[in-house]
C-alpha cells in the first residue's frame, strides 16, 4: 500500500467525517442543553432528504442548495416536536423521555414509509458527478462542498451560542438550569429554540449528503449511528467535540477499512470509541 | 301436470342451459409471484412484473403476435388441456427483504390458494422463502442465482436461469478467448460483492472455479450494503491492483461504488457482474455514460433474432408497450410463465402436486422460450441448458460481446482509463 493511497483515505474520511459532525452537533446540542438523547434524528435527517429529493424532482432544485430551505423547515419541526411531544415528557422521568423520542422514531420512519415506499431515490446532482484533484488527491465536489457546507453550519452554531445573548443564556441552561431560570432565563422557550436548532442541523446535513447518498425510510441509521458514536468521543454534550469526534471517526472508518478490511470499518469505530471512553470517559474533548 | 307447473319447469330449464356454459367455464389458474416492488430494487421487481404480464397475456391469447412461431404458450388461448384455463397472476411485494419475502409467500400461499408460485429475485429472500413453499408443497420456480439454494434437497423448488456456478462459467470462457483475440492484458482477479447470499454466492462459486483453473483470487471485499461511504473498499482493490473486478451489487451500493470508482481513478481492464445494478434502468439514470465499459452475463438478446427470428418480432411488441427493450430480467420471467403453463398443459391439472410431477419432466428446447437456453431440470431442480453470454454496456446498452457467434460488437479491451472518458 502506497503513502499515496494512505493519505488519500485520510482525506476522504475527512471528508465524509465533516457530515458525519455535522449530525453529531445536532445530537449534541440537545444532550448538552436538556441532557435528552433524541433517538428520532436519524428520522428528520431522513425526512430533510426526502425533502430535497422531492424538491430536486419537482423543481430540478440542485441538492446541496436545499440546504438553507431545508434549515428552515426542519427548525419549525423542531419546535413543533418540542412543543407538542417533548415539553409534555420533560417532567416524567428520564426513561418517559428516552422513549418519548424513540416513539418519535418509529413513527417518523413509518409515515414515511407509508408515504415513499422502501424505495431507494437519490436526487442527481451535477456537483457530485465532479471530480477536483489537488496533488494526486482526489475529492467529489459534492463531498467538498457538504464537507465546506458541514463546516460552516457548525461555525455559524458555534458564533452563535458563544456570541449572541441567546446562545449564552442556551449554554447558561446547559450549565445550571435552576439557576439560570432563577435569573429569568426563559427555559421554555430556549429549549424549543434548542430543538429547532438541533433539527435545523440534520436539515442542512440532509440536503448536503443527498448529492452522493441516496435516501430510503432507514436511512437515518446509516449516519446516527456513527454521530452516537462522535458525539461520545468528542465529549457528551460538548457541540464543538462532537464535530471534531465525526472528523475521527471519518478517518478511523474509511482509513481504517483501507489498511486492514473494509468489512470490518464500522466495528473499527467503535473499536476505537470504546478504547477513548476506557482511557478518557468524558470523550476527547468533554470537561 | 298443470300449465303453472309446466312454465316453472320450463323456466329452470332455460336457467340451466343458460348457465350450463358458466358451469363448463374453466377456472383461473392462480399463479403467486413474489418480487422486490418497493425497497432497494423496485425498478428490477417492476421489469419481472412486466415480463410475467407479458407472457401469462400470451398464454391467454390476448397477445397475437407470436402466433404461428415455436414458442410455446403461442398461439394459445388459455391452457390447452384444461379447456382453456386462463392464467391469473397475484402479486406479493418482497420489499427485498428476507422477513418480508416470506411473510408474504406465506400470505399467498394461505390466502389466495396459488397452483404454483415464482420469485423473489433476491437470493436472500429466495433462501427464506424456500422452506415455507417447501412446506405448503406447492411448486416454486425461481430465477435466484444463489447455487445452495437447489442444493438443500427442496422438491418444490425449480430454478429456470443460471446458477451461480453457470453464470460465472462464462467470465473464464471470456477470459481466455479476449486474452487469446487481444493478447494478455490482466493480472490480477478481484472480488467486490454485497454480503447477502446472492454475492457471497457468487464470489464462493467464482472462487472454486479460478482454483480449478489455477487462477488466484488476490483480494476479495465484501461489503454492507446500506453505508453512505464505500472509499476503503475501492482504494483497497486499486491498492492491490485488481484489473479483473467481479462485481455483484444492487443497485443503490452499485451506483455509490461506480461514482467512487470514477473519484478515485480507479479503472479496471475488466468488470464483470453477474446482473443486478447493471440490469437497473435507475443503474443508468444515476451514473449516465460513467455506466459504459462494464460487462455482465448476460441471458437474453434480442439481436439473436438471425438464429430465432421471433425474438425480435417479441421484443418489438415488448418495446411498443413498455417503451423499452426485455432485459435479463424480463426475459426470465417471462420464460418462468412458460415454464408452468408446460407443466400445467401436461399435467393436465392445476393441482399443485400433479404441476410439481410435471414441472421435473419438463423439456423445453430453445426454440420454445426466450432466453438463449432451453429448459430442462436436473435431480436437483437446476437448469441443465442454462447458459451465459457476456454483454458489455456500450452506449448505456448492454450488447453480446461473446460468445464471437452470438456478439453484436467488439469488447473494449480494456476499460479506458477515466481520464480519457
Amino acid at each position: 500500500m502506497t503513502a499515496e493511497i494512505v493519505l488519500q483515505s485520510v482525506v476522504s474520511g475527512l471528508m465524509f467525517g465533516g457530515v458525519i459532525g455535522l449530525v453529531a452537533v445536532g445530537v449534541s446540542l440537545i444532550w448538552g442543553i436538556m441532557d435528552l438523547i433524541n433517538f428520532a434524528y436519524g428520522e428528520y435527517l431522513m425526512w430533510a432528504m426526502y425533502l430535497t429529493f422531492f424538491l430536486w424532482a419537482t423543481l430540478g432544485l440542485e441538492p446541496i442548495l436545499s440546504a438553507p430551505i431545508n434549515a428552515v423547515v426542519l427548525f419549525v419541526a423542531g419546535v413543533v416536536t418540542y412543543r407538542f411531544v417533548i415539553r409534555a415528557v420533560l417532567r416524567g422521568p428520564i426513561f418517559a423521555q428516552m422513549l418519548s423520542t424513540f416513539g418519535l422514531l418509529v413513527l417518523l420512519r413509518y409515515v414515511a414509509w407509508l408515504l415513499f415506499r422502501p424505495d431507494d431515490r437519490q436526487a442527481q446532482s451535477v456537483l457530485a458527478t465532479s471530480v477536483l484533484t489537488v496533488g494526486g488527491l482526489r475529492v467529489s465536489g459534492g463531498e467538498l462542498v457538504a464537507f465546506a457546507g458541514s463546516l460552516l453550519a457548525t461555525s455559524v452554531l458555534f458564533a452563535f451560542l458563544k456570541c449572541t445573548k441567546t446562545g449564552k443564556a442556551l449554554r447558561a441552561l446547559a450549565q445550571d438550569r435552576e439557576a439560570a431560570v432563577a435569573l429569568g432565563i426563559d427555559a421554555d422557550r430556549l429549549y424549543a429554540l434548542a430543538w429547532g436548532l438541533s433539527t435545523a442541523a440534520a436539515g442542512v446535513a440532509g440536503g448536503l449528503v443527498s448529492s452522493f447518498m441516496y435516501v430510503n425510510p432507514l436511512v437515518g441509521d446509516v449516519f446516527l449511528l456513527p454521530a452516537f458514536a462522535a458525539v461520545a468521543l468528542g465529549g457528551f454534550g460538548n457541540v464543538y467535540g462532537a464535530v471534531g469526534g465525526g472528523l475521527v471517526i471519518g478517518v478511523v472508518n474509511v482509513t481504517g477499512g483501507t489498511l486492514t478490511v473494509p468489512k470490518v470499518k464500522l466495528a473499527l469505530v467503535y473499536l476505537v470509541f470504546l478504547g477513548v471512553l476506557f482511557l478518557r470517559p468524558k470523550g476527547l474533548w468533554g470537561r | 301436470m298443470n300449465r303453472r307447473t309446466s312454465m316453472v319447469l320450463a323456466l329452470i330449464a332455460m336457467v340451466g342451459l343458460l348457465a350450463a356454459p358458466a358451469l363448463t367455464q374453466p377456472k383461473d389458474v392462480v399463479l403467486g409471484v413474489i418480487i422486490p416492488l418497493t425497497g432497494p430494487a423496485p425498478g428490477t421487481g417492476q421489469d419481472c412484473k412486466l415480463g410475467a404480464e407479458f407472457a401469462t397475456d400470451m398464454i391467454n391469447g390476448a397477445l397475437k403476435v407470436a402466433d404461428g412461431s415455436g414458442l410455446l404458450g403461442a398461439g394459445w388461448n388459455g391452457i390447452p388441456s384444461l379447456g382453456g384455463a386462463k392464467l391469473k397472476l397475484v402479486f406479493a411485494d418482497s420489499q427485498g427483504s428476507p422477513e418480508v419475502g416470506r411473510a408474504e409467500a406465506e400470505r399467498l400461499i394461505t390466502t389466495v390458494k396459488p397452483s404454483a408460485t415464482m420469485g423473489a429475485w433476491h437470493s436472500g429472500v429466495t433462501v427464506a422463502i424456500a422452506p415455507v413453499i417447501e412446506r405448503y408443497r406447492i411448486p416454486h420456480m425461481t430465477i435466484s442465482t444463489a447455487t445452495e439454494l437447489t442444493q438443500r434437497g427442496f422438491q418444490y423448488l425449480f430454478r429456470v436461469g443460471v446458477n451461480a456456478h453457470q453464470g460465472g462459467e462464462v467470465l473464464f470462457q471470456y477470459l481466455d478467448w479476449i486474452s487469446k483475440e487481444h493478447g494478455k492484458k490482466w493480472g490480477k482477479l478481484g472480488q467486490l460483492h454485497e454480503d447477502t447470499a446472492a454475492g457471497v454466492n457468487f464470489a464462493n462459486a467464482i472462487e472454486e472455479m479460478a482454483k480449478a483453473r489455477s487462477i488466484p483470487v488476490a483480494l476479495r471485499v465484501p461489503y454492507s450494503r446500506e453505508q453512505a461511504n464505500m472509499d476503503s473498499e475501492i482504494l483497497k482493490l486499486k491498492s492491490a491492483g485488481i484489473d479483473v473486478l467481479v462485481q455483484t451489487s444492487y443497485t443503490s451500493d452499485g451506483i455509490i461504488i461506480r461514482k467512487t470508482m470514477r473519484k478515485l481513478d480507479y479503472a479496471p481492464a475488466l468488470i464483470f457482474s453477474q446482473g443486478g445494478f447493471d440490469d437497473d434502468p435507475k443503474f443508468y439514470e444515476a451514473v449516465g455514460d460513467d455506466a459504459n465499459y462494464g460487462s455482465k452475463r448476460q441471458l437474453w438478446s434480442p439481436v439473436l433474432s438471425s438464429t430465432k427470428p421471433i425474438l425480435k418480432t417479441v421484443n418489438d411488441e415488448f418495446r411498443r408497450r413498455h417503451g423499452r427493450d426485455i432485459n435479463d430480467n424480463s426475459v426470465r420471467y417471462i420464460t418462468l410463465i412458460q415454464v408452468v403453463a408446460d407443466a400445467l398443459n401436461r399435467a393436465k391439472s392445476a393441482d399443485s402436486q400433479a404441476i410439481q410431477k410435471a414441472l421435473v419432466a419438463t423439456d423445453l428446447k430453445a426454440e420454445q422460450v426466450l432466453l438463449v437456453h432451453g429448459v430442462k431440470f436436473d435431480a436437483k431442480h437446476d437448469n441443465v441448458l442454462a447458459k451465459a453470454m457476456v454483454a458489455q454496456i456500450q452506449e448505456r446498452q448492454p450488447k453480446i460481446v461473446f460468445p464471437p457467434e452470438a456478439a453484436v460488437t467488439k469488447p473494449v479491451w480494456p476499460i479506458p482509463a477515466w481520464n480519457t472518458r
